[in-house]
């Protein structure tokens, strides 16, 4: 038998009250009478002047302890559950995500969980559909109404562990879609989330979660002094058990140990630690958790300090004063100016840009920029717009401004958006600017000319157009912003025009080909924590650039400590998992009718003075 | 005159006097005359004379006419000694109407009916003891002393029957002996009637109780205080437990009639709610 709500069983602790009560004397009315002979005789049970009486077999009190007991079993919600599970149709929900390699179970609560989702697998008929569903950054449907239950039990076998943090509104809106075609469909879920919310009809939860104690890293980062030659260091260290905790903490410099530090945190706290003092020339950083605790992957995290890799640009304009003005503010980026004519040929830059005409043949070793350009091979123009006004549609080139940008236009071109493109600003008849790659190259399209327009006395120009240059030329070597990332996140990736392959170096070693065929603008499989490495072809020469995945303890975590409260899940200690089981017949309404008829019973017994 | 005896009360005794018979033989059949035969001025009958009887009540006279001793037989008259043992324990002073009242009535009732007959009446308050009495009292003008002792007797203690009564110094003669009581009493009932018929008593029971004892109405749960000794009792009035007091009382009288039946005791059980002329009928008229 299975308790739904284990909770209700606390309805037992008014057994005791009850015999306490029959054990204690009322408190009763003073009522003086000639003599007490006959009541004497009558009740045949004298009583002495203490508190309590000796307790005596009482048909009643008998009645009603068991009336409470089963009031408990009411509350708890019984199930008998059934040897072979019915259902036809199955959902196995199997959480991969970076917590269920906590050892508080033994080996792991993955494998714990994966070992008791195969035995859940065999315990259903021949003839039932299995839907397996993997709990990760993204969920994934791995497999749908599959009846071989082998092949089912295979494909869990083979299920990996990753170090993202679980999606577990994605999972749950996978889950609907599926019960929306069959409602009557039956979930078992293994994981170690809290699944408080979740509301599904027929759902049996299998939770591996021993509250085991738990620390991580969840930030590091840098800054440069300014004036000075050191580094100063934040990593913020977060306790996510329920017992306050004293930790080591060790940072090292490009793999030697630096400083170390004991620190105290609060149950489910979190605290800022500085470390300052560090060279400059430093390139990659490491903190450590010295302490044991029940997840060692999140007990470090890391970061890469990057280099300042310098990168030409040259602007082919007869003159435009606003963009050089711009150019020249940008750091690590050498600009150079030149006219077009009939015999421009340039090479070498890793941007162009082109305001006003564009040669016959376009640059293929770097990105472009072209303002008010002509119809060439690329795109075709729509149309002239003039004295109009300007918009900006959502883009990453606007993410750092608040609001929308509008800016007002003498005359501009109005294209039809090529296939290869995404739109970045309209006015009222179409695109008036573009980007996107074609083949290697990153184009970037305004179809206006700055001087015809009041973009440039704009507070954002500045800031739009140093974006649009951070966008095409990112700092590192083919990694757009900080190369530290979280597991599970997209990086995002700008590769050298020039490249022949693009691979990626997982930290197990593995080498993954990701281009050709280009373009490639991100890498998503940041599944494993450690340090990548993307590699780029250009010939002969080899570029690489290092990026580091860190766990996403914090994003992970929030919810495993939510989950910490929900006491009304029930351990199995065979197994080491907790069960949260609805499956089988219900005995309420049985109860219900037993307890009845013993309230019945109980009147009854009071009424004619039923004694045994 | 007082609220217990008051002149409605009076009168209504003097009309039970006329009205009632209550004489030594208890079957009720003359004015305090015995129908024994014995030596008074009242002629009776004649019988013949046997050896051993008094040669002084020979008819002289009828043996000259019949030439056989013939032996005068008289109506014997003689005083009919009523004592009146009237319970003043604390339990007597109970109940709604109380039961003090009706008992102390009853008692000044036989006794005005009694000395109205010209018998010698004594009453003896008793609990555990006999307290306060007036004996041999004789004619009506007596009767106010019955009344001032009932009048200012005082209900205190627990009683004992057996102990008070035969621990009552007096000079038992043939005679009736009246106990008025709710019997809630220590010492053996039994006792008490074995002393009185050997005392050549003839005996009348009247077991008083009140009507909350013979028909309890408390609330569900209360304690209950003996009034004499202040035991303490708990009860939960149920069904059940009503229905059991029902029958302790059913056999609590039973007893005392059985003793009664025993003994050659008249037994009387009224409730104090009884009026006084229909409890001094039943006993008057058995």
């Amino acid at each position: 038998m299975i308790l739904k709500y284990p909770l209700g069983l606390l309805a037992l602790i008014c057994v005791p009250v009850i015999i306490i009560l029959y054990l204690l004397k009322q408190k009763r009315e003073n009522y003086i009478i000639s003599s007490l002979y006959l009541w004497q005789n009558a009740l045949q049970d004298m009583v002495a002047n203490a508190p309590w009486q000796k307790l005596k077999k009482n048909l009643l009190m008998f009645l009603q302890i068991l009336a409470v007991i089963l009031l408990a079993l009411i509350f708890s919600d019984p199930y008998i559950k059934t040897g072979k599970h019915e259902d036809t149709d199955v959902i196995i929900v199997i959480d991969c995500s970076l917590s269920m390699q906590s050892t508080d179970i033994k080996p792991n609560r993955f494998e714990a969980a994966k070992n008791d989702a195969i035995k859940l697998v065999q315990s259903y008929k021949a003839n039932t559909n299995f839907s397996v569903i993997v709990l990760k950054d993204t969920p994934q449907l791995l497999i749908h109404q599959v009846n071989d239950k082998n092949k089912v039990i295979q494909e869990i076998r083979n299920l990996q562990a990753t170090d993202t943090a679980e999606d577990l509104e994605g999972t749950i809106e996978l889950i609907n879609t599926l019960l929306a075609d069959k409602p009557e469909m039956h979930v078992n879920w293994f994981g170690d989330n809290n699944i408080e919310g979740i509301d599904f009809k027929n759902i049996n939860y299998y939770s591996y979660n021993r509250n085991g104690a738990n620390y991580a890293i969840t930030l590091l980062s840098y800054r440069k002094m300014q004036n000075k030659e050191e580094i100063t260091v934040l990593s913020r260290i977060a306790n996510f058990s329920k017992q306050d905790a004293e930790l080591d903490i060790s940072l090292y410099t490009d793999g030697t140990f630096f400083d170390a530090k004991r620190l105290r945190i609060n149950a489910g706290e979190s605290q800022n630690l500085y470390w300052s003092g560090i060279p400059v020339t430093t390139s990659f950083l490491e903190c450590k958790i010295d302490t044991e605790d029940i997840l060692e992957k999140d007990n470090k995290a890391s970061i890469l300090l990057l280099e300042n890799v310098t990168k030409k640009a040259l602007l082919v304009t007869k003159k435009n004063i606003y963009l050089e003005k711009i150019l020249r503010l940008i750091p690590n980026l050498e600009f150079y100016r030149t006219t077009l004519d009939e015999e421009f040929k340039a090479s070498g830059y890793d941007l162009y840009i082109f305001d006003g005409d564009i040669p016959m043949l376009l640059p293929e070793d770097g990105h472009i920029i072209m303002f008010n350009p002509p119809e060439n091979q690329l795109f075709s123009i729509n149309g002239v717009s003039e004295y109009t006004e300007i918009l900006n549609v959502e883009h990453n080139l606007f993410e750092d401004l608040k609001g929308d940008i509008k800016f007002n236009a003498l005359k501009t071109n109005v294209f039809d958006l090529p296939q290869w493109a995404n739109p970045i600003m309209r006015n009222n008849e179409g695109i008036v600017a573009f980007e996107g790659y074609v083949d290697r190259n990153r184009i970037m399209v305004f179809g206006f000319d700055l001087h015809e327009t009041n973009l440039p006395v704009q507070p954002f120009f500045p800031v739009i157009i140093t974006k649009a240059i951070q966008e095409l030329l990112p700092s590192g070597n083919g990694i757009r912003g900080e190369p530290s990332f979280y597991a599970g996140d997209i990086v995002e990736l700008s590769i050298d025009p020039k490249a022949e392959e693009v691979c990626i170096i997982t930290p197990d070693g593995n080498r993954k080909l990701i281009a050709p065929p280009f373009p490639v603008t991100s890498f998503d499989e940041t599944h494993k924590i450690g340090k990548y490495v993307l590699e780029q072809r250009l010939g002969d020469k080899t570029m690489q650039q290092e990026f580091i995945v860190n766990a996403p303890s914090e994003k992970e975590f929030i919810s495993s400590m939510l989950n910490n409260g929900a006491n009304n899940i029930q351990e199995n200690n065979e197994t080491g998992y907790t069960q949260k089981s609805f499956i089988g017949y219900s005995l309420k309404t049985i109860l219900l009718c037993i307890l009845l008829g013993i309230l019945i019973l109980e009147w009854w017994v009071y009424a004619n003075g039923i004694t045994i | 005159m007082s609220q217990l005896f008051d002149s409605s009360f009076m009168k209504k005794i003097q009309q039970l006097t006329l009205n009632t018979k209550f004489t030594l033989d208890g079957t009720h059949a003359g004015n305090r005359k015995s129908r024994s035969k014995g030596v008074s001025v009242e002629f009776s009958d004649y019988r013949e004379y046997v050896p051993g009887d008094d040669f002084r009540h020979i008819d002289w006279n009828a043996y000259g006419r019949f030439e056989k001793l013939f032996i005068k037989l008289f109506m014997e008259e003689r005083e009919a000694p009523v004592t009146i043992f009237l319970d003043v324990s604390k339990s007597m002073d109970w109940g709604e109407p109380n039961k003090s009242i009706a008992s102390r009535r009853l008692t000044a009732a036989l006794s005005y009916i009694s000395l109205s007959n010209f018998d010698k009446v004594s009453v003896a308050c008793f609990d555990e003891q006999v307290r306060e009495n007036c004996r041999n009292l004789r004619g009506k003008f007596s009767f106010h002393r019955i009344t001032n002792l009932l009048e200012n007797v005082t209900y205190t203690g627990s009683s004992n029957i057996q102990k008070a009564i035969e621990n009552f110094q007096m000079q038992w003669n043939r005679g009736i002996t009246v106990i008025i009581s709710d019997f809630f009493s220590q010492g053996s009932f039994s006792q008490v009637l074995k002393y009185l018929k050997y005392n050549k008593q003839v005996i009348y029971i009247c077991h008083i109780l009140s009507p909350q004892e013979i028909h309890p109405e408390f609330t569900e749960s209360i304690r209950l205080l003996d009034s004499e000794t202040g035991e303490i009792l708990d009860i939960t009035l149920t069904p059940a437990l009503l229905s059991s007091y029902s029958k302790a009382l059913k056999q609590f009288e039973e007893n005392i009639k059985k003793d009664c039946i025993k003994w050659g005791a008249y037994y009387f059980n009224f409730s104090s709610d009884t009026t006084i002329e229909e409890m001094v009928k039943e006993v008057t008229e058995g």
